[in-house]
This record gives C-alpha cells, sequence and structure tokens, in this order.
C-alpha cells in the first residue's frame, strides 16, 4: 500500500471518529437468512435421517417378526414346555415307541422304497399313445372288476398300480406281515412318543413316513380289489390315523391325508362301503378343513427359509430396508409360494369332491332318485362343496348323472384321484 | 548491476531479435535439463499419490478376493481392467494443470520469465514432461495389472476380449481409454494456461469430458438406429474421433495461450470465460485498482459499514472467496441430480427392463458426477484459504479456530441438503413408479443420498486439509472418495461391520480437520500435522472393523495340544481306502415309466433274495458297505436282520419253504456276520464306516435285549454279540484313529488342492462324510454370514478342526447330563443336519421332508454304549425286556 493510501485510510479513521458515527456491532440481514435457511436445513435432515433410522429400526423388528411369526405358528405348542422332553412327555405315548422304530428300521431299506416308488410310477406324458404297450398285459383285479378299479386301465394314461394289479398283489403279499403291524400301530390317533435330542426350539419333529403311507395305500388297493370289506375299513382308518400320529405340532390335525381321499373313491367306485362307513367318512371329511394352518405354517416358514438363504447369500451386513426389500421382492416372485397356492386349491378341491360325491350318495340313499341338481342335495340338509365353479354335476336322465371335479393342471399325483365319477340308479 | 539485470529481464519479454534468438537459443540448452528437472519434481508428488493409492486398492481388491476364494481364473474380469485404466486416468486429469497450475500459484512463472529461457521452451519442456509422465504412470499400471493378474494365476493378456460388444473390459476399448487420458492431460494444461485458478482449470475438464462423450452418444445414436452391434461400434468410433479432435485442439490452444501469457507483449485474454471465471477467487487485473484516491473512498465506505460480529465477517469473506466456485459446482451437481433423479429406481428391485437408455446407460455417470462434485465443494473449502496464505491472516489476528471451521463448512452443507432436497422434488414430480414415491421410499433415497454426500464431503474436506495444493488435493480426493467407497464395502462386506457404524470414519474426518485447525490456520504443514490426520482417519476406519476383528480374534478352532494327538495317531496308522478299487453293485432301481415296472420289480424282489443270501453266506465286508452307501450302507444290513427276525417271531417266511430251524440258523448265521463286520469295519480306521459299524452295533444291542431273542440268537451266537458290544476301548481307539485320519487328511488334501483321490476315486472329504456337512459348523454362533465374507471364509476354514475338537472332547465326558449336553451342543453346531434323535435308535426316525443325511460321529457317547458295556456284565442272566428309549 503506498503512502497515498495510508494518508487516506488514518484521515478517513479520524473522520468518524469525530462524527461519531460508527454503528454497534450488528448481525447483518443476509446473515439473518442464512440462519433461517439452515434450521430448514437442519429440520429438513433431521427429518430425513430420522425418518431414515425409523426405517431402518422398523425393518429390522418386522425381520425379526417373520421369525417369531413361525415361533408363535408353527412352534407355538413348545412355548408352554420348558423341554421337549416335557412336550413329548404330556402329549405323547410310550406305548408303542420301540416297534414304530423297528418298523422305520425295517422299511428305511431302499428295497421299499424302490418297488413302491416302481409302483407309484406316473405315466409317460410326452410318448405317443399306445407306444408303451407293445405287449400289454390284462390288468384285472382278482376279485372282480370294480367300476374305478381296472376299469379303464388299458388306457397309456394309468398310473403303475392301475396298471398292473398283480404286482400290487404280489407285493402286499410279501408285506402282509409289515401291513397288519402297520394296521396295529394305526389303531387310533395317539401321538407317539418319539426321542429327541433336546435342542429346544431347534428340536426336529415328525416322522418320515412315505414308504409306510405307500404301503398301506397299496394294501388298501388291494383290499379293495378283493372286496375285502373289513380290510377296507380297516385300512382306511390307519390311513387316517397315520397321518395324525406324528403330527406333535398339529399343522395337519384336520386335514384329510391325499390318499385318503384316493382310498374313499377308490372304495365308493368298487361300491363297497356301506351306510354306516359313509357317514362315518362323511362325518370326518366334514369336519376336516384343507389344511389352512399347514398352508400358514409352510407359507412363513418359507419366509423365513428364504430370509435364512438371502442372509446366506448377501454377504455381510445389509441394510435391514434393503433386505426387506429384497426379501419381499423374492417373496413376489417366489414359486415356492406359487406352489403353496396351488396345493392347498388342489386340496380344497379334493376334499370337496369327496365330500359332494358322498353327498350326492346320502341324498341317493335318502331319496332313491339322483337330484335334480346340487341345489337340491344342500335344501334336503346335507352339506355339498363350498366352491361349486370346481364342481359340476350333470344329470343326463333320470338314472344317470355324472359329477365332474375340475382339478385343472393343478396338481398331477400317483394316487389319480378319478376327475369323473357316475352315478346310476338301477 | 541491478539496472541491468532489469533490462535483460525486460528484453526476454519483448519480442527477439534474430541475435537475441541465438543468445536465448544457447541459454535453453543449458536450461532444458534443469528446467525438466524441474517439471518431474513437480509431478512427482501426484506420480506417487496416484501410484501409491492405486496400489493400495489393488492390494485391498485382492485381499478381498482372496478370503473369498475368487482369487482364481475365472474370477479375473472387469474390475481388474478398470482399476488399471483408472489409474492413469486419474493421473492425467490432474498433471496437465498440476505443472502450470502449480507455477501460476506459487507465482513461479514470473520468476521463470526472468529467466533467459524462450516462452516456447518453458511450454514445450511442460509437454514433454506431461506426456512422459503419462507414459511412465500408463506403463507402472500396466505392471500392477500385471502382477494381479499372476495373482489370479492368469497371464493378463491371453485373458483379453477383442470384441466390440461395449463392455469396459474390452480390449479394442483401451485406445478409447488411452485417448481419455491423452484428452484429460491436454485439457488440464490448456485450462490450467487460459485460467488463473488451477482449480477453474480442472472444473473445466469435468464438462469437456462429458460433453466429448455426450455428443458422441447422441451422435451415434442420431445416426445409427440399428443393432446394438453396429452401435456399439458407432459409438466407440465417434467417441475416439471426437476425443483426438478435443485433443489436437486443445494441444493448438494450450500452445497458443500459453505462448501469449508468457509473451512479454502478451496479456492474459481468454475470452469471456477467460475473463470472468479468474475472478473466482480475486478480482480480475482490469479490477485492480491502483488510483489512491479509490482505495481511499473505499476504505472510507468500508469503514462507515455497519460492523459484524466475526462470524458475519468470516461468513462474508468465504462467501466472497468461494462464491463462483459454489455457483459452477452448484449448477453442475445440481443439473446432473436433476437428470440422474430417476435412479435408481428401486434399490431391491429388477427394473432394467423398464428404465430407459439414459437412465441405465447415462445417469449412472451423472450420479457418480454429482458426487464428485460435492467431493470438489469439500476440497475447495480449505483450498480458498491456501492461497497466497490468506489462512494465516486469521491465525494472526486470533480467530477462532471453531468458527472459522464452521464457516469453512457452512455453505457447502447447506448446498448438500439442497441437492437433497432438489433431487427428492425430482423424484417426486417425475414420471416414476408409484413405489419409488411413498414418503418412505423418498425419505429413505433421500437420506441415502444426504449421508452419501456427507461422507463424500467429508473425504473431500479432508483431503484438503493436509494437501496444499489444490491440483493436487482436487485429484487425490477423488482417489479417496473412492478407496472410501472401497473401503465401505470393505467393512461392511468381508468384515461384517454393522451399517450403522458405517459413517464413523466419515464424522472422524470432520473431526479431524475441526481439532487441526489451529495447526492449519499456522501453516504448519510438518510430518506431526500429517500424521495426527492420518491417525485420525485410521482410528476412524479401525472402530467399524472391531467387531469383525474382535470375533476373528475370539473364533474358535482346534487346540494345539488336539492337533499334536490326532497327527500322532494318524502317522502310526495307514489310511484305509489305498487298497480299495470301487466296484460295482447291483442295487434296487426305479423306473422312470410304467412300461419297465414290471421287469424292474421283478428285478428288485430278486436282488433282494440274492443280497439276503449274501448277508447270511459270506456276509458283507467293508467294500460292500462303503459301496452300497448310497443306498442306505448299513441300513440295508440291519432291515433285512430285522425282517429276518421279525419272520422268525411270526413264524411267515418270505420264501414259503423254509423251515423254523433254517431261518433260525440263517439269522444266527446273519447275526456272526454282522459280529464279523462290525469288527471290520473299525478296524478300517475310515470315519464313515467306523459310524456305520456303530450303527451295526445298535442294531445288534437291539436285538440282544429284544424279548425273547436270546434264545433265538443261541447262547453261543448271543455272548459273541455281547462281547463285541462290551468291546468299548477298542472302539474308541478305532474312532480316534478315524477322526485323526479323517481330519489329517483333509487338511492335507486342502493344502494340496486335491479334494478326490486320485488312485481310488473315493469322494475323500472328511473321512468318507461330504465336506458341506461341516462347513457351516458353527455358523448359527454368528461367526460369519453370507459368502466373501473374511469371517465366514475363516470360520468354514475352521469349521471341521472346531467339529473335531468337539467330538474329541465328548469322548472324555462320561457323565450321561455332560455327554447329552455336549451332543445337543455339537447337534446344535451341525444347523440343520443335526442329529433330531438320541443314538439308542436304528438311523434317524425323526425327520421332517427328507431322508436321513447321516453326519460323522453321531452316535458317539450316547447312552446305548453304557447299555450295551452293561449287558456284557450280565452275560449270565436272562436280559430284560427291551426299555424305552429316552430323550437326551
Amino acid at each position: 500500500m503506498n503512502s497515498a493510501s495510508n494518508q487516506g485510510m488514518t484521515s478517513t479513521s479520524a473522520e468518524i471518529a469525530r462524527n461519531g458515527s460508527r454503528s454497534r456491532v450488528g448481525t447483518p440481514s443476509w446473515m439473518w437468512l442464512l440462519y433461517v435457511l439452515s434450521a430448514i436445513a437442519l429440520i429438513l435432515s433431521g427429518v430425513w435421517v430420522t425418518r431414515f433410522l425409523q426405517g431402518e429400526f422398523e425393518a429390522q423388528r418386522i425381520l425379526a417378526s417373520y421369525q417369531r411369526e413361525v415361533d408363535t405358528t408353527v412352534l407355538g405348542p413348545l412355548s408352554e414346555e420348558d423341554t421337549i422332553t416335557q412336550f413329548m412327555q404330556k402329549r405323547t405315548s410310550n406305548k408303542d415307541t420301540q416297534a414304530w422304530i423297528e418298523l422305520n428300521a425295517e422299511l428305511r431299506s431302499s428295497y421299499f422304497k424302490t418297488q413302491i416308488r416302481n409302483l407309484m410310477t406316473l405315466p409317460d406324458t410326452d410318448k405317443p399313445v399306445g407306444s408303451e404297450f407293445q405287449n400289454p398285459e390284462r390288468p384285472v383285479h382278482e376279485g372282480g372288476t370294480t367300476e374305478g378299479v381296472g376299469q379303464d386301465v388299458v388306457k397309456p394314461t394309468q398310473v403303475a398300480w392301475k396298471l398292473y394289479p398283480e404286482l400290487v398283489r404280489k407285493f402286499v403279499l410279501e408285506n402282509e406281515a409289515l401291513l397288519r403291524r402297520v394296521e396295529q400301530l394305526c389303531e387310533d390317533d395317539t401321538l407317539v412318543y418319539l426321542p429327541v435330542v433336546d435342542r429346544g426350539r431347534n428340536s426336529m419333529f415328525g416322522y418320515f413316513n412315505e414308504n409306510c403311507r405307500g404301503l398301506l395305500f397299496l394294501g388298501l388297493v388291494q383290499a379293495i380289489a378283493d372286496r375285502n370289506e373289513e380290510l377296507v375299513s380297516k385300512r382306511l382308518r390307519a390311513m387316517d390315523h397315520l397321518s395324525h400320529k406324528f403330527d406333535y405340532l398339529g399343522l395337519g390335525k384336520a386335514a384329510i391325508a391325499q390318499e385318503l381321499i384316493a382310498g374313499l373313491h377308490l372304495a365308493l367306485d368298487a361300491g363297497i362301503l356301506s351306510q354306516e362307513e359313509r357317514d362315518y367318512w362323511d362325518g370326518r371329511v366334514s369336519e376336516s378343513d384343507s389344511g389352512e394352518l399347514y398352508e400358514k405354517a409352510a407359507r412363513q416358514s418359507r419366509r423365513v427359509m428364504d430370509l435364512e438363504r438371502l442372509l446366506m447369500q448377501v454377504p455381510g451386513n445389509m441394510l435391514p430396508s434393503l433386505l426387506l426389500g429384497v426379501l419381499n421382492e423374492s417373496d413376489k416372485r417366489n414359486l415356492g409360494n406359487a406352489r403353496v397356492d396351488t396345493f392347498r386349491v388342489y386340496r380344497e378341491r379334493l376334499r370337496e369332491s369327496i365330500q359332494t360325491r358322498l353327498a350326492i350318495l346320502k341324498f341317493i340313499e335318502r331319496t332313491k332318485r339322483l337330484p335334480m341338481d346340487l341345489a337340491e342335495v344342500s335344501e334336503v340338509g346335507i352339506p355339498v362343496a363350498a366352491d361349486l365353479k370346481a364342481i359340476q354335476y350333470v344329470r343326463t336322465d333320470e338314472k344317470h348323472a355324472t359329477l365332474t371335479s375340475n382339478f385343472g393342471s393343478l396338481y398331477e399325483d400317483e394316487y389319480q384321484i378319478p376327475k369323473f365319477v357316475s352315478f346310476e340308479i338301477p | 548491476m541491478s539496472t541491468q539485470r532489469v533490462t535483460q529481464v525486460g528484453r526476454s519479454f519483448g519480442p527477439a531479435s534474430n541475435g537475441e534468438e541465438s543468445v536465448i537459443g544457447s541459454a535453453n540448452k543449458y536450461w532444458t535439463a534443469s528446467l525438466l528437472w524441474k517439471e518431474v519434481k513437480q509431478s512427482l508428488p501426484l506420480i506417487t499419490m496416484v501410484l501409491a493409492g492405486g496400489i493400495l486398492l489393488t492390494v485391498l481388491v485382492l485381499m478381498f478376493e482372496a478370503f473369498g476364494g475368487k482369487l482364481t481364473a475365472s474370477n479375473w474380469d472387469r474390475g481388474n481392467w478398470m482399476m488399471f485404466v483408472a489409474i492413469p486416468i486419474f493421473f492425467a486429469t490432474g498433471i496437465g494443470v498440476l505443472l502450470v497450475g502449480n507455477e501460476k500459484e506459487h507465482r513461479t512463472l514470473q520468476w521463470l520469465q526472468t529467466l533467459p529461457i524462450s516462452s516456447r521452451a518453458i511450454a514445450w519442456n511442460k509437454i514433454v514432461a506431461m506426456v512422459f509422465a503419462l507414459i511412465f504412470v500408463w506403463i507402472c499400471a500396466f505392471l500392477i495389472w500385471i502382477v494381479a493378474g499372476f495373482c489370479h494365476g492368469v497371464w493378463p493378456l491371453s485373458y483379453m476380449s477383442s470384441r466390440v460388444d461395449g463392455s469396459a473390459s474390452d480390449v479394442t476399448l483401451l485406445w478409447n481409454y488411452l485417448l481419455v487420458s491423452a484428452f484429460l492431460a491436454f485439457g488440464g494444461l490448456a485450462y490450467a494456461w487460459r485460467f488463473q485458478s488451477s482449480l477453474v482449470a480442472l472444473v473445466m475438464l469435468v464438462p469437456s469430458a462429458l460433453l466429448v462423450w455426450v455428443v458422441s452418444y447422441y451422435l451415434s445414436d442420431f445416426v445409427d438406429k440399428g443393432s446394438s452391434f453396429s452401435r456399439n461400434i458407432m459409438e466407440t468410433g465417434t467417441y475416439r474421433v471426437l476425443l483426438l479432435v478435443g485433443t489436437v485442439y486443445f494441444a493448438i490452444d494450450g500452445w497458443r495461450v500459453s505462448q501469449r501469457q508468457l509473451h512479454a507483449q502478451g496479456g492474459a485474454s481468454g475470452g469471456v470465460l477467460g475473463t470472468w471465471l479468474p475472478t473466482a477467487w480475486g478480482r480480475s487485473a482490469s479490477e485492480r485498482v491502483s488510483d489512491a484516491e479509490t482505495i481511499r473512498e473505499r476504505g472510507i465506505a468500508a469503514l462507515n459499514r455497519e460492523v459484524v460480529s466475526p462470524l458475519a465477517g468470516m461468513m462474508w469473506q468465504t462467501l466472497v472467496q468461494n462464491r463462483w466456485w459454489w455457483i459452477v459446482s452448484f449448477s453442475f451437481a445440481a443439473i446432473c441430480t436433476g437428470l440422474s433423479a430417476g435412479i435408481p429406481r428401486s434399490l431391491v428391485g429388477d427394473y432394467e427392463s423398464s428404465i430407459s437408455r439414459f437412465e441405465e446407460q447415462i445417469a449412472p455417470v451423472l450420479l457418480y458426477g454429482v458426487m464428485v462434485a460435492i467431493c470438489w465443494l469439500g476440497v475447495v473449502s480449505y483450498q480458498g484459504d491456501n492461497i497466497r496464505e490468506r489462512a494465516r491472516f486469521y491465525s494472526d489476528r486470533g480467530v477462532s479456530p471453531r468458527w472459522l471451521w464452521v464457516t469453512r463448512h457452512w455453505i457447502p452443507l447447506l448446498l448438500i441438503v439442497a441437492l437433497t432436497l432438489l433431487r427428492t422434488m425430482a423424484r417426486v414430480g417425475g414420471k416414476f413408479p408409484a413405489e419409488i414415491q411413498t414418503s418412505g421410499a423418498l425419505a429413505l433415497d433421500a437420506s441415502l443420498f444426504l449421508i452419501a454426500g456427507l461422507a463424500v464431503y467429508s473425504v473431500g474436506q479432508w483431503t484438503s486439509h493436509w494437501l496444499n495444493s489444490p491440483v493436487i488435493a482436487i485429484v487425490i480426493g477423488t482417489v479417496c472418495a473412492n478407496a472410501m467407497l472401497f473401503y465401505c464395502l470393505f467393512a461392511s462386506i468381508p468384515m461384517e461391520a454393522p451399517w450403522w457404524m458405517l459413517p464413523i470414519p466419515f464424522a472422524f474426518m470432520f473431526a479431524a480437520t475441526a481439532w487441526l485447525m489451529q495447526d492449519w490456520m499456522e501453516r504448519r504443514f510438518d510430518w506431526k500435522f500429517k500424521a495426527k490426520h492420518a491417525a485420525f482417519a485410521m482410528l476412524g476406519m479401525l472402530i467399524p472393523l472391531l467387531p469383525g476383528l474382535q470375533k476373528l480374534a475370539s473364533m474358535p478352532n482346534i487346540s494345539r495340544s488336539t492337533y499334536t494327538e490326532l497327527e500322532e495317531l494318524a502317522k502310526s496308522t495307514a489310511p484305509w481306502g489305498g487298497e480299495y478299487v470301487r466296484r460295482y453293485l447291483p442295487m434296487y432301481e426305479v423306473s422312470d415309466t410304467p412300461l419297465n415296472v414290471p421287469s424292474l420289480y421283478a428285478m428288485n424282489a430278486e436282488l433282494r433274495r440274492k443280497t439276503r443270501t449274501e448277508m447270511i453266506q459270506s456276509g458283507w465286508g467293508a467294500t460292500d458297505v462303503w459301496a452300497l452307501q448310497s443306498h442306505g450302507g448299513i441300513g440295508l444290513l440291519v432291515s433285512e436282520l430285522i425282517a429276518l427276525r421279525g419272520t422268525l417271531e411270526t413264524g411267515e417266511s418270505i420264501d414259503s419253504i423254509a423251515t423254523p430251524e433254517t431261518l433260525r440258523k440263517q439269522y444266527q448265521a446273519m447275526l456272526t456276520n454282522c459280529a464279523k463286520l462290525v469288527r471290520e469295519l473299525r478296524g478300517t480306521g475310515f470315519l464313515f464306516l467306523c459310524d456305520q459299524a456303530e450303527e451295526l452295533e445298535i442294531a445288534l444291542l437291539n436285538e440282544c435285549r429284544h424279548a425273547g431273542n436270546r434264545e433265538r440268537m443261541g447262547e453261543l451266537v448271543y455272548s459273541q454279540v455281547v462281547r463285541l458290544l462290551g468291546e468299548s476301548d477298542m472302539r474308541d481307539r478305532a474312532r480316534k484313529v478315524a477322526l485323526a485320519a479323517a481330519y489329517i487328511e483333509q487338511g492335507r488334501q486342502e493344502r494340496t488342492l486335491v479334494t478326490v483321490r486320485s488312485n481310488a476315486g473315493i469322494p475323500y472329504e472328511f473321512g468318507g462324510y461330504p465336506s458341506y456337512l461341516l462347513s457351516d459348523y458353527g455358523a448359527s454362533e454368528g461367526y460369519g454370514n453370507g459368502p466373501a465374507t473374511f469371517l465366514a471364509t475363516l470360520r468354514m476354514r475352521r469349521a471341521s478342526g472346531v467339529f473335531t475338537q468337539d467330538v474329541w472332547d465328548l469322548l472324555k465326558l462320561e457323565d450321561r447330563k455332560q455327554r447329552h449336553a455336549a451332543r445337543a451342543a455339537i447337534s446344535n453346531r451341525l444347523g440343520s443336519y443335526g442329529y433330531a434323535n438320541p443314538s439308542d435308535v436304528y438311523g434317524e426316525v425323526t425327520q421332517i421332508g427328507q431322508e436321513y443325511v447321516g453326519v460323522p460321529c453321531r452316535l458317539w457317547r450316547g447312552d446305548w454304549e453304557n447299555v450295551a458295556r452293561e449287558l456284557g456284565a450280565t452275560l449270565d442272566v436272562q436280559p430284560k425286556k427291551v426299555s424305552e428309549v429316552e430323550n437326551e
């Protein structure tokens, strides 16, 4: 700074001091504006961050609640007990425990599994019709043909147990002793005590009884072919009890087993179910549901499984909201849920098909004639299926009528439950 | 003397005559080496920092991959390529600006002009230094890339794709990156000559680079409507041409402006931009006041102004100092924010099909640009005060460092909030899916944007605090921000840091600058100052890693003593399997079509008869059990044993020809063979077969305890079996040998990376069990989530060791309660593969949905061992009825 400007400054200061016009220290207006803007920005940021944190904690809570849901729904009964030992001791009977363990050990052999699977082999759908029958055997059940069993067995769309009744007979004969043991063990539906390693809520429940179910079903098919009413009744009940013997958590308490519905259809086709028996099964079917609790549990445990899988797939720690988003997204696209839905609808329709069939038979029993429609059946106080869209009843004339259950292409199973049932008044 | 010198200097500014040119020419030769050396020294900090950053990042990525098990040839891909090209590009962004900007900043350009060197020589040396430095950095980056390739086990050059498919790893795009680096370097140099402020020069590079890119993109989009393949060729071609044109333009323009500026009579004239942009941090030359009267008037006006508080004063100063910079940065960031508001559509969903090409390809770059602009806002917060040591002015006057710190960040932080608001408004107003316009989604997006912005800003301001050069600070700030992105990925993925701890390092960076403000104001840029900064950053980055480090330190492992014992045991025995030749044993078959059912049914029935006969007559050997493991192994034998006893009990024979006496003999023969088999299986020292032996022992124990069975078995066979069951010491010895062999052999195979034994074809993973059964051992106890984390990798590596330790310790337990607790703990750690039933039962009876998958050592120290021992003691008395098994 040169001397001129220094001089200027000095004189200016003196001038201002003389005038006494120097103002007090203050905050300029733009600074106030800045304060206001800053306050707004602070509030806005606070709202965003608070909302963000709230969202994260909320997502964390929801994720935890998924796990709890399964605990309360699936493992609900466990919450009352301290240990699995207590749980088992309160609800089960150890009368047949050793017998069940031995039965399991015997049926564990891959021989049974393989032979049952062979007899349950589904037909090829992609092969040209007739190509697989170069040397067709005559598939007639001994003890006479029935309406359902052995009537349309030459069709290439039949399951193996329908195609080869003599193999079923051979298998049942071979395992007669085993079948008797199963029938004996399934005389009631008391829960069986099974020893478990007590892992608290992680303890495993259930019983892998696929071979046992297959054995009973094939035994029933043979009993129907033999027209042994007593045995049919015994085996139907055994099948029903078997589905409850190891249902510790009550998931399928009211649901009626799929193979049992198939067995009932077969028995009705053969016309060997007495009125009493039909009434019993009518009541049993009416009180059953389509396994809603099971479905709910399946859906919830699937979500937890998805979550667990997701946690295994997503490395490290992810924001809970993102994790929840990914989970919901996968939940939306989850084919498993679609399968649960499909299976529920299928089970519902199966149940309704047998329920309607029993109701029409009851109507015929009472009135000695064919009903005009299903409404007439319910008018006389016999409950029929809820979803009448899936079931069609057509009376062709006074003596003939057909009941068509529309399972669509929901499920293809090895029991081949009939879609068409005909009624005839002699 | 001084007059003479002034004359000489004055002459060097003016147009040189021919004689003078020759003088300067000879002087040039003398000065060239020194000049070049000066340029090299000037660019050395940037070279060092960029290369150090690149090496550090590469090491981090390699570690990341190594711990995730991805340091393999198949994972040699785009990421590594991007690292290779990113290093020179970052360098190119800074080098041109640095070489000229630094001179302008420190006013050494004027000093250079006083030397007898031509302006051409000065400019030319800078170009030469820049080009060679760039080539050097490209070579270094290439070497880093090659080393990274070797670490992956590949020769990188043989792994390059030559397709023009638009992917970033496409080798043909290497030319693009080379051209980009040349474009940025020459562009930076030209802008640095043109503008007074090196930061402005750097900023100008961003729109220039974007302009070339966007123009080529839309040009090719306009010209080509065909397939994506030809479109990519178009895009690449156009981009290269424009880059080349741009580079040539900048080279010429830079040269022209440099000569004009260095020339004595040349003025700093850069057109419109050249006149207003240099005012970013000061007034332009034309506005400089020289008139004393004007100064006086201004002084009076200033003194007459209302006296403001120090805070307002400092705010005003920073406002005036940085206003142009803030306007430019904010405008750029705001435009990019508005354009990129559509992404991400969803942080979780897959919306690839629903977003436009712009949102897919351009918007991510713009969003990245926003973050770069925010980072540079951070860098600028202190660089303005670095100029001409303005910071010392405050220090000399005792200004509060805290308040100075606050005033430097006040406006930039407001700008970040404003950008967040802008983005939120754009998302609300745009035509986007309703799910991203919900209040929750908007708040989440805004918060993440704000947090990311603050994080990036904190890195920028932290870098700016300890780097005095604006150019280096800008480049290193950007590198550091990218490195912090890697750090966040590293902390949250491999180290499993909790998400809420990730802001800590960034908070520490703010704290570092606030804490060290006094030192900075006093310009104490010594090693202590930088060490303190480093300490803050290291500490901040360490804190989120602590939970993971703590878990790593406390993760269980097999003890040294146990390992030594196992090693000794394994040495003392030859592993089973050397003599083994896998043989095919026919087994039951399932038909896939009804056509084959009768034949397969008959074949299975016949095979069962044969198998049973074999079990009775010759008995099974260890190799049979191993060969049939996938068909049920010993379970097949147990099933037949029970079935035969059942037939004996009921008197109903399957063959219907055998007499009860024959059946009894068959049963006894089968039992004798079983006893023999148990000893053979124990002798193999092979864990799977030893476990199978124990399953058979339990079946034999049940046969012995079955009511009335002692008579069926006959005294001789009964006593044979009971003695076998009483051999607890031999059983334990076999267990220990088998466990040692399994663990030591697995370790050996892991070391040699062999998973299949070549001579026998046995999947020898853990004593015959697949290794996946143990890979999740202990996962439920919180050690490691998901793949690619250090914790999970270490847990998985130690899983079999921890399991071995647990079952080894189990063998030392005798007390019933302790045994049960230890078995339950092992079962829990095995997770979904954990056993469900106590050991007394045959196999597992409690299963959900699937058949039992056996796990090693399932039957160890079960109650059945005590029962077996007790049974041995009662050989002379009749056995009691079989007692019920109990829960464990």
